[in-house]
């Protein structure tokens, strides 16, 4: 076999996608990318989803090495197929290595001016993620001309000396969606799916924009990034919201993951926690804050490690349940906000309901092999899941087989889930209420949809058919037996 | 859950693809499971020069599709029309139970192109 069975179980989800089977796992754990960092608490997120993705050689280079013994060992806990090691100027053996990600704020990347090593004139394919607190820039290099442009170019539009705060909200959310989008670069590059040349984007986190870069708009991008401004919002004041808020996950998995470890780093007070499912192997091709050492125990109570270990002032209150009509109620009314990181339909109608029901915001999300969808449902306000759909149509929830998903895709989606957390907790920027934002991974697409409320909604339209939380044939039989 | 031979064809499909020019495709959906396959033929004098498939499914589904490419390849028109879905599941070494019905479904796809082959000449 070219898998080991072990790796047949981890990368399942993968496998099972027919762009990547199980040669193609066998080349990405063949894989060598270098990693150029400031800092672990930045490279983080991109070294758990690489790691997921089965990134077999990740060499990284950092301007400060605080913290990078932790992260090794967390991550031969995470997966032991991957060599995570730091590179060593000295030693620089570029031989190996196919890939390269350029990863930081501006003063960081800009440092680079003039400093790319090129061995033997061989130019290794390298990707720049750039980020300015919520804006952000991730731009694809396969020759040194035009990536040297890209550096000056940002060098010569920047001129802020001044200290960097990078751990504002801001930061924290561009590092982790970033990072998260340089897994899925790598992982294209390597497998040679889409068009990596292609997949230049601006980021606008704070508004929810996307905007694909042509050569022509280049250098207004990077003006942009340089001069974009957010010294009007006040951090402190985020942080002490942030501090006193109490946030609810329904699902501790693929979405639950990201969306938990980016609120725990942004500093919420209380995370809640709610699965029903043990850890499995199969999980760790996305579950980042599970690990092999934590296999067979709950996921919350895995999850409560993972985050108590981030964050050990975050309380995190964990119930191991389903979510489901009798404890629908009771639960929800204890949170401010609900994140939806559910894997079936009937949970998202039962969720909905409930949220619209209780006036609590929902932050819903969706994956599938290489594609995602977020939205932002806020009661009053804006659409809900039945403006969309109504009804939960019969069979509609009905297929079990596993399509299997990329694991970063998870890992975008749940990230700009707790984004979207932040911005509605401190009252700032603008949400996909009214909006479903589509991720597609291999067109590197993000595209926004806009919706309405619709006045005939059952649940929150005028006249409301809906309103006390019905039973929904909440689990698929076969499920346990279908799962590989 | 599954043996090794299905873990080896789930993991490392043989003839995974499609033909550029084949002169017969097969399908097989079943909706219920969301398993599709696809079988693409290539027919030579009356044999089966190649064979190959696309599909979206379980492990249970892909092991058998790249099974049932394994034993038509080679084969007369007849001989392959003779291959059924439990031949495919004996050459796996077996699937579990609850697989046979829903994702053992190859030989139909396979079938289903040898028709289409038919219809075209």
């Amino acid at each position: 076999m070219i898998l080991s069975k072990e790796q047949i179980n981890r990368y399942l989800r993968h496998i099972i996608i027919p762009e990547i089977s199980g040669q193609g796992q066998k080349k990405l754990l063949e894989f060598s990318v270098l990693v150029y960092g400031e800092t672990v608490e930045e490279i983080s997120p991109m070294i758990y989803y690489l790691s997921a993705t089965g990134i077999g050689n990740i060499i990284c280079h950092l301007h400060n090495v605080q913290g990078f013994e932790s992260l090794i060992s967390n991550i031969k806990d995470y997966n032991p197929d991957i060599s995570l090691k730091l590179n060593d100027e000295n030693e620089l053996n570029n031989d190996e290595v196919k890939f390269r990600i350029f990863f930081g704020n501006i003063n960081y990347i800009t440092n680079f001016k003039k400093n790319v090593s090129v061995k033997n004139n061989i130019f290794i394919p390298s990707i720049i993620s750039v980020y300015n607190e919520w804006d952000s820039i991730i731009a694809y290099f396969d020759n040194e001309i035009s990536l040297n442009h890209f550096i000056n170019n940002l060098s010569n539009e920047y001129t802020n000396l001044n200290n960097i705060n990078k751990y504002n909200c801001g930061y924290i959310i561009s590092y982790s969606i970033l990072g998260t989008l340089c897994a899925i670069e790598c992982f294209k590059k390597c497998l040679q799916i889409g068009q990596i040349q292609n997949d230049n984007l601006y980021l606008d986190l704070f508004s929810m924009e996307f905007n694909k870069i042509e050569q022509n708009n280049l250098e207004s991008f990077i003006k942009k990034l340089c001069t974009v401004n957010y010294e009007n919002i006040n951090n402190n004041h985020i942080k002490e919201v942030m501090s006193q808020s109490k946030v609810l996950i329904i699902g501790a998995g693929g979405l639950g993951s990201p969306a938990a470890y980016n609120l725990a780093l942004a500093g919420v007070g209380t995370i809640g926690l709610i699965d029903n499912d043990k850890v499995e192997l199969s999980n760790l091709n996305r579950q980042i804050i599970h690990s092999v050492s934590r296999i067979g125990m709950p996921k919350v109570e895995s999850a409560k490690i993972f985050l108590k270990n981030i964050n050990p002032d975050l309380n995190v209150i964990t119930y191991m349940d389903y979510f489901n009509l009798e404890n629908a109620v009771e639960i929800i009314k204890d949170y401010d906000i609900v994140i939806s990181a559910v894997d079936n339909i009937q949970t998202r109608y039962l969720l909905n309901d409930a949220c619209i029901l209780a006036n609590k915001p929902l932050v819903e999300a969706g994956v599938l092999k290489f594609n995602g969808t977020n939205t932002t449902i806020i009661p009053n306000e804006g659409h809900c899941y039945r403006c969309l759909f109504p009804n939960l149509g019969a069979g509609s929830g009905a297929s079990c087989s596993e399509t299997g998903v990329l694991g970063p895709v998870p890992g975008i989606m749940g990230f700009i889930q707790s984004a979207e957390v932040i911005k509605i907790i401190a009252k700032i920027g603008i949400t996909l209420k009214n909006k479903i934002l589509m991720f597609d991974a291999i067109d590197f697409d993000f595209m926004n949809v806009n919706l309405e409320k619709n006045p005939n909604c059952p649940v929150c339209g005028k006249n409301p058919s809906i309103t006390t939380l019905q039973t929904y044939d909440l689990t698929c039989k076969t499920k346990e037996d279908n799962k590989i | 859950m599954y043996n090794d031979i299905v873990l080896d064809h789930f993991s490392d499909p043989r003839n995974v693809g499609e033909i550029a020019d084949a002169n017969g495709i097969g399908y097989v959906n079943n909706a219920a499971d969301g398993d599709k396959i696809t079988i693409y033929i290539k027919v030579e004098n009356n044999i089966l020069t190649d064979v190959k498939f696309k599909t979206f499914g379980c492990g249970a589904a892909i092991a058998a599709s790249s099974m049932v490419t394994v034993l038509a390849k080679g084969k007369t028109l007849s001989e392959a029309l003779e291959i059924k879905n439990e031949d495919v599941s004996f050459a796996l070494g077996g699937l579990p139970e609850n697989k046979l019905k829903c994702s053992n479904t190859a030989a139909d796809a396979l079938h289903s192109a040898i028709s289409d082959y038919k219809l075209r000449e």
